[in-house]
């Protein structure tokens, strides 16, 4: 009897401890989902800025006197 | 064995109970727990019923904070994948003034951080001192941010929202096509407004679950309201093309000094605008410094009339319906003509014409003459047909439709003047693309500056054949070649390439007389490349040169130099190989196959 109700508690105590734990992954997992959206913003807001900056320094309107005034690869100097 | 059937047992049960006493006090105390729980269940149901909504309401709070996430608005791109406008996150600090013990202490802290006037920012706090919400200064730059942080301010009196705002990487360039979006985010002109509810997109809600000290645990997006970011939208404009056109408007202004001024660049074969640049403009980073006059977009909301820009379709329409043919020459009448009771003049008195140089010349004889043999109607159902006083349905607000009056207001003086270009009013838009019409073979293309997506044909594109191709091609091919090779339009000659166009001086009328002036006028030229096979068509058209200058005003000394080497530039660009001559009167242009243009 006493084994049987030993047993029934240990069942019912492992399924809690099991299910306790369960429930902690399932916390730290949402909470790594969290943190990777928040990163993931982080992440989109820094590529829109190193975008905007990529344009900036590649516009045409910054290098297009620097790329007409140098000669025309092959092209021969005046002497 | 005759012993009594007595037993301890049963003489113990027969004593007065030893134990009533105890389970007595066993059933008090059992009593009593029933009645504190019951006392408890009593004040859960209480609480339940009488509090509950309320109480689930504060527990949610506490444990639950709901938010809006911000959608980001479309970046603007032009037809390479170059962005024009985009947008960045950016923090507005704002306060909350009755949660503030010591106002002007705080603002003292903030302006010294901010650099703002700490007497004004702590009149404001004054001010509106019952106020929960009040902004202090929007947008910060991060190194802001990060001061502001370091102020260690009390949390509930202060905090930053998110917002978004607009960055311009190309500089200024195409500033009255962009538009701008305002510090609340709402689209201003141009692109930016047409597209705004593309562009701007739609905020979502988040929920985010917390712990007791209120860090976020869990970020739970809501299902029913998801964000939906703002369209990127690609635009036909090439920053190249559209640069070359910004620099030669700053060119004209320095050497003419005119009011205003406008070009633009399109393929006439599909319609797309390539370029399409006004002055005076502004620095799209700096909306509040821009003059009013400068948010005008020239191309499509001035309206003028077009004077001999307008003379090409009328040949060709005069050539379409009979009434003239190529080799015909008409008698200019030695720069004299009667028509009823008007005389008209050209600016040189010239005999006998033949077509093509009627339009080299710009001879107004010569077209009255043209127009009297096409009568009112069919020179009303030319300007109709070719889209002048109707818009053109670009997709930019503000377009004028131009002015054409009704044909039962038509007399026999517009008979001499509409095939000169009076009597009606266009856009620098409409004059381009009246000419992208002879230059595509005779079709009137909708402009358009909105790229469809990938695969799908523009769906306000409507192509209309108005002239036929042949008079297309050898109007542009003849007349139109010789108008730039000796003609008006010399000035825009390029070597290598055969040049078709056609200048324009229209005189406007005077405020003060109500008359036509004879010192302000629109000088413009509109012109394509090459004649063989257009790629571009371009316009450029100055709004009262400064004719104090270099006493000049004719578009062919004002706006054909210019209109000329925008063209060179943009034939450039487009790989476009120089034309050669395979013999007297004839011209081959040869496309390597390895020449792919950029567009």
């Amino acid at each position: 009897m006493l084994v049987r109700f030993l047993a029934g508690l240990a069942i019912v105590l492992a399924v809690a401890i099991w299910g306790t734990r369960l429930e902690n992954q399932n916390r730290e997992l949402s909470r790594q989902i969290s943190l990777q959206h928040y990163r993931a913003g982080i992440a989109r807001r820094e590529h829109a800025r190193a975008k905007l900056q990529a344009e900036q320094a590649g516009a045409p309107a910054r290098l297009l006197d620097r790329v007409t005034a140098a000669p025309v690869v092959g092209e021969r100097s005046p002497d | 064995m005759n012993a009594p059937l007595t037993s301890p047992v049963s003489a113990a049960a027969r004593q007065p109970p030893a134990g009533r006493p105890s389970r007595r006090r066993g059933l008090l105390v059992a009593l009593g727990i029933l009645g504190l729980f019951g006392i408890l269940a009593t004040r859960i149901v209480t609480l339940h019923l009488e509090h509950g909504e309320q109480l689930r309401g504060l527990a949610q709070k506490q444990r639950m904070v709901e938010e809006e996430i911000l959608p980001r608005p479309g970046d603007l791109l032009d037809r390479q994948g170059r962005v024009l406008a985009t947008s960045l996150e950016t923090q507005s600090l704002f306060v909350a003034p009755r949660r503030i013990s010591d106002k002007t202490q705080v603002a003292q802290r903030l302006a010294g951080v901010l650099g703002l006037d700490a007497r004004m920012l702590s009149e404001r706090l004054h001010s509106q001192a019952g106020k929960g919400f009040l902004w202090v200064q929007r947008r910060l730059s991060p190194e802001e941010v990060t001061a502001i942080r370091r102020l260690k301010l009390p949390a509930e009196t202060w905090g930053f929202r998110t917002e978004y705002r607009r960055f311009h990487p190309q500089g200024v360039c195409a500033a009255q096509v962009l538009g701008q979006r305002t510090i609340d985010g709402v689209g201003q002109g141009g692109i930016e407004a047409v597209c705004d509810r593309r562009l701007r997109g739609e905020p979502g809600r988040r929920r985010l679950k917390l712990d007791a000290r209120g860090r976020v645990l869990e970020v739970l997006p809501d299902p029913n309201r998801p964000v939906r970011q703002g369209e990127n939208i690609t635009l036909t404009l090439d920053v190249y093309i559209q640069l070359q056109a910004e620099r030669v408007l700053d060119e004209v202004l320095a050497e003419w000094k005119p009011k205003s001024a406008c070009a633009v660049v399109l393929d006439p074969h599909t319609g797309e605008v390539l370029a399409m640049a006004s002055r005076p403009t502004w620095d799209p980073e700096h909306p509040e410094q821009a003059p009013p006059e400068a948010w005008t977009n020239r191309a499509i909301q001035d309206q003028y009339e077009p004077g001999s820009t307008f003379k090409p379709l009328i040949v060709a329409w005069g050539l379409d319906q009979g009434v003239i043919r190529r080799d015909e020459v008409l008698s200019c009448e030695h720069g004299e003509y009667r028509m009823g009771k008007r005389v008209l003049h050209d600016h040189h008195p010239y005999g006998d014409l033949s077509i093509a140089e009627i339009l080299a010349k710009s001879s107004n004889i010569g077209m009255a003459k043209i127009g009297e043999r096409l009568t009112n109607p069919r020179l009303h159902a030319i300007t109709v047909a070719a889209g002048f006083g109707n818009k053109t349905g670009i997709e930019l607000p503000g377009e004028s439709p131009g002015r054409v009056w009704p044909l039962k207001r038509w007399t026999r003086y517009s008979t001499g003047s509409i095939p000169m270009g009076q009597e009606l009013t266009a856009t620098p838009l409409q004059i381009a693309n009246s000419l992208a019409l002879l230059a595509n073979g005779g079709s009137l293309v909708t402009p358009h500056i909105v790229r469809p997506e990938e695969g799908e044909e523009a769906r306000s594109t409507v192509r209309t054949q108005v002239i036929q191709k042949e008079t297309a091609d050898w109007l542009r091919q003849g007349p139109l070649v010789d108008v730039v090779a000796k003609g008006t339009g010399k000035k825009a000659a390029i070597p290598g390439y055969r040049v078709f166009g056609k200048t324009g001086t229209a005189q406007k009328v005077d405020p003060e007389t109500g008359e036509y002036s004879r010192q302000l006028h629109v000088s413009s030229f509109v012109c394509g490349a090459p004649a063989d096979h257009p790629r571009a068509v371009v316009i450029v058209s100055v709004d009262e040169p400064s004719v104090s200058v270099n006493g000049e005003h004719f578009g062919g000394s004002v706006a054909a130099p210019a209109a000329g080497r925008l063209l060179r530039k943009v034939l450039e660009y487009l790989r476009v190989p120089p034309e050669v001559s395979a013999g007297p009167g004839t011209n081959v242009a040869r496309e390597p196959e390895s020449a792919e243009s950029p567009l």
